[in-house]
């Protein structure tokens, strides 16, 4: 394994924003191909710190700061990187349903799969059913998420999931759903694949949904 | 008697957390916040409202509110809340640093005490628990305690306030998630009260409005604000669920300026809206939300007191915390937690101190756990009393004649006094051997025999048919 993955990797878990930006491109200068940079350096760096995350020995906002290295270092190995190797591990549409302004889980689901790897398109909050089979039209992603923190917005989630059928689209998508008052039965009742019970969980349970 | 100039006795403990320079500091901070930053109101009145009050508006509404116009609402707010109990009696004078004891309103799970069993809270649960406060008189007003997952949601509150009023005529504070609702749960309590105009009289209901983010007020929020203002009918306005740290700074002096920055906006806009109209501060939140495990906390030592501090600066009454943990079960962390958050809630003067009895991070209930913060209330009661100097508590004769011979024990001056000091309730003070004999119980044995004790005997008042009817007619309306 080259000094060079190791250096990565160290950089994503300790959140090191110049210093990921200067190995990537070192990286690539010095003949790396652009995926491997991506799978043998960045990625297992941000493995270790969702392992790190989940058993209390990282706080959140140094997850957030490893994610943020992940992003810019994507930023330089994107344009190099081929077709669907450019999403990542996966491309996941992500929105608070309509008729609810809590965005807090939402935005850090979201940066935790791009940290992850994943290409996150955040639809904001108030999100109607429309907006998100729209979405899933034009992204073409294997995942979406929906939030709601009332439980009176929470059907909402079952109308966009219905109206993903109507377009022919809910088999091309796995749905997970998220938000305090949801839980693995009302997963099932209104037919989503997945849940994750914080933004942690989320996240390990989206990568088994993909497959990853 | 004794006669002498200039005596001054402390008549409770003295506590402060802030000095009035620091005080000063961070109100200044907070002008700085409304007047640079400003604050999103999602709503038209609102905005229309601020910006007829002296607010600049930039980016369609966010709210620059001017230093002067938030002096004004200082000025004119009430500095005192008198909730009324259902029979029309003034029972919380809500002002400058009193405390008054509550639970709160929308648990998920709770503890059976009949069984230990962690379950989901059905109806039945909320009428046990305002019927086992009602009977508690520790307690001062109360909340609905669990949220009823055997009732649809869109029926939910109606159900979680007539078990209210069924259950007690203590004060209440109720929550409600949007506008509609709120003017349903308002014409139960008139119904209840009698009138619209003798709820607002003696109004006994306060409305616990939460809003999504202290930077950007949701419209729900602000609508009942606005309606409640309107009304003239008591409300407490929340800049957000917790969450020092996501929504605010993570430091506390910085989670304390942005919470004053939303708290004094809605102040202003209710005081526009109506003079004088009923604001009750929220004096809690800024628990430390655990960044290891993304839970939002109540049970820190960071911010308890200074919260409370800027309300009591402002002459604000306010709503606080206390009495919660973060235990799953009812054991030495959770007493541990919910004494440490009761004790300086109370020594910081909280107002309406609610979420007493709450567990696991506001997810989980016990009624157990609810009778056994009754004793610490009780407990802090007697602390919270001051020393009583006299020729009778002195007791100088007495000791010169008991001298350096005698027994104290067997004057007339210990019969009179005997019963004067707290002997506690369910703490148990025996001797081993006498505990032993006695059945060696637990504080938790103790506290379930008298769960069980006041739900199999303790009555309610009794509600009246044509109140009971008109109240159902609501109800079933939904």
């Amino acid at each position: 394994m080259a000094d060079i993955y190791e250096d990565l990797s160290k950089s994503v878990m300790t959140g090191d924003l110049t210093g990921a930006k200067r190995l990537t491109q070192e990286a690539l200068d010095q003949g790396f191909k652009a995926k491997d940079v991506l799978d043998k350096g960045l990625l297992p760096g941000m493995a270790v710190v969702g392992q790190r995350f989940k058993t209390g020995e990282m706080f959140m906002p140094e997850v957030l700061f490893s994610a943020k290295t992940m992003h810019l270092a994507m930023e330089i190995l994107k344009p190099l990187l081929v077709g669907s190797d450019a999403e990542g591990l996966g491309v996941m549409v992500i929105g608070t349903v309509e008729g609810d302004l809590h965005d807090i889980g939402k935005n850090l689901v979201a940066m935790m799969m791009e940290g992850s790897g994943f290409t996150v398109v955040d639809l904001g909050t108030n999100v109607k059913s429309q907006t998100f089979v729209d979405a899933v039209k034009q992204h073409k992603p294997n995942l979406v998420g929906m939030s709601a923190l009332l439980t009176t917005t929470m059907p909402k989630m079952k109308e966009t999931i219905d109206a993903l059928k109507e377009a022919g689209l809910r088999n091309r998508v796995k749905v997970m759903i998220g938000g305090a008052p949801v839980t693995a039965e009302f997963m099932s009742r209104i037919g989503a694949d997945g849940f994750g019970i914080n933004a942690g969980a989320a996240v390990e349970n989206a990568k088994k949904l993909v497959g990853k | 008697m004794m006669v002498e100039s200039n005596m001054m006795s402390m008549e409770t403990p003295y506590y402060r957390r802030l000095s009035d320079s620091q005080l000063q500091q961070l109100h200044f901070a907070t002008f700085e916040i409304l007047e640079r930053t400003g604050i999103r109101f999602h709503d038209e009145e609102a905005v229309a409202l601020l910006r007829k009050g002296g607010a600049e508006v930039t980016d369609g509404n966010v709210v620059h509110i001017p230093s002067w116009r938030v002096e004004w609402a200082l000025g004119i707010h009430p500095k005192q809340i008198i909730l009324y109990d259902m029979d029309g009696n003034p029972v919380i004078r809500l002002s400058g640093r009193k405390s008054y004891f509550g639970n709160g309103s929308d648990l998920p799970y709770i503890i059976d005490h009949r069984t230990d069993e962690r379950r989901l809270a059905v109806l039945q649960d909320i009428k046990e628990c305002v019927r086992l406060l009602d009977a508690i008189p520790q307690y001062d007003f109360v909340m609905s305690g669990f949220i009823p997952s055997d009732i649809s949601p869109e029926k939910a509150e109606h159900h979680q306030t007539m078990a209210m009023l069924e259950n007690t005529h203590k004060p209440m504070v109720y929550v409600t998630t949007n506008l509609p609702n709120t003017k349903d749960e308002v014409e139960m309590f008139e119904i209840a009260a009698g009138g619209a105009d003798a709820l607002r009289r003696r109004p006994y209901a306060a409305c616990y409005i939460n809003i999504t983010h202290p930077l950007r007020h949701n419209p729900d929020s602000i609508q009942k604000l606005l309606y409640l203002s309107e009304k003239r009918l008591p409300f407490i306005y929340r800049p957000s669920i917790v969450t020092r740290g996501l929504t605010t700074p993570i430091t506390v002096a910085g989670f304390l300026v942005t919470n004053n920055a939303a708290a004094l906006s809605g102040l202003v806009l209710s005081q526009l809206k109506q003079e004088g109209a009923p604001y009750i501060r929220c004096s809690c939140a800024g628990g430390t939300f655990d960044m290891k495990t993304m839970v939002g906390l109540h049970s820190g030592p960071e911010v308890r007191g200074f919260n409370e501090e800027l309300a009591h600066f402002y002459g604000t009454p306010c709503f606080g915390l206390g009495g919660s943990t973060a235990s799953k079960v009812v054991d030495q962390q959770a007493a541990m937690d919910a004494t440490f958050n009761l004790i300086t809630g109370v020594l910081a003067g909280g107002g309406l101190i609610h979420d007493i009895g709450y567990m696991a991070s506001s997810t989980l209930g016990s009624l157990i756990q609810s009778a056994i913060c009754g004793e610490m209330i009780a407990w802090i009661k007697e602390y919270m009393k001051g020393l009583k100097i006299d020729d009778d508590t002195l007791a100088l004769d007495v000791i010169h004649e008991v001298g350096i011979q005698g027994d104290f024990v067997e004057t007339a001056h210990s019969f009179k006094h005997c019963r004067d000091d707290y002997y506690p309730e369910l703490s148990d003070q025996k001797l081993y051997e006498d505990w032993v004999s006695v059945g060696g119980t637990t504080m938790k044995d103790r506290a379930k025999s008298k769960v069980e004790k006041i739900l199999a005997d303790h009555n309610p008042p009794k509600m009246e048919a044509s109140v009971r009817k008109a109240l159902q007619k609501m109800i079933d309306k939904k």
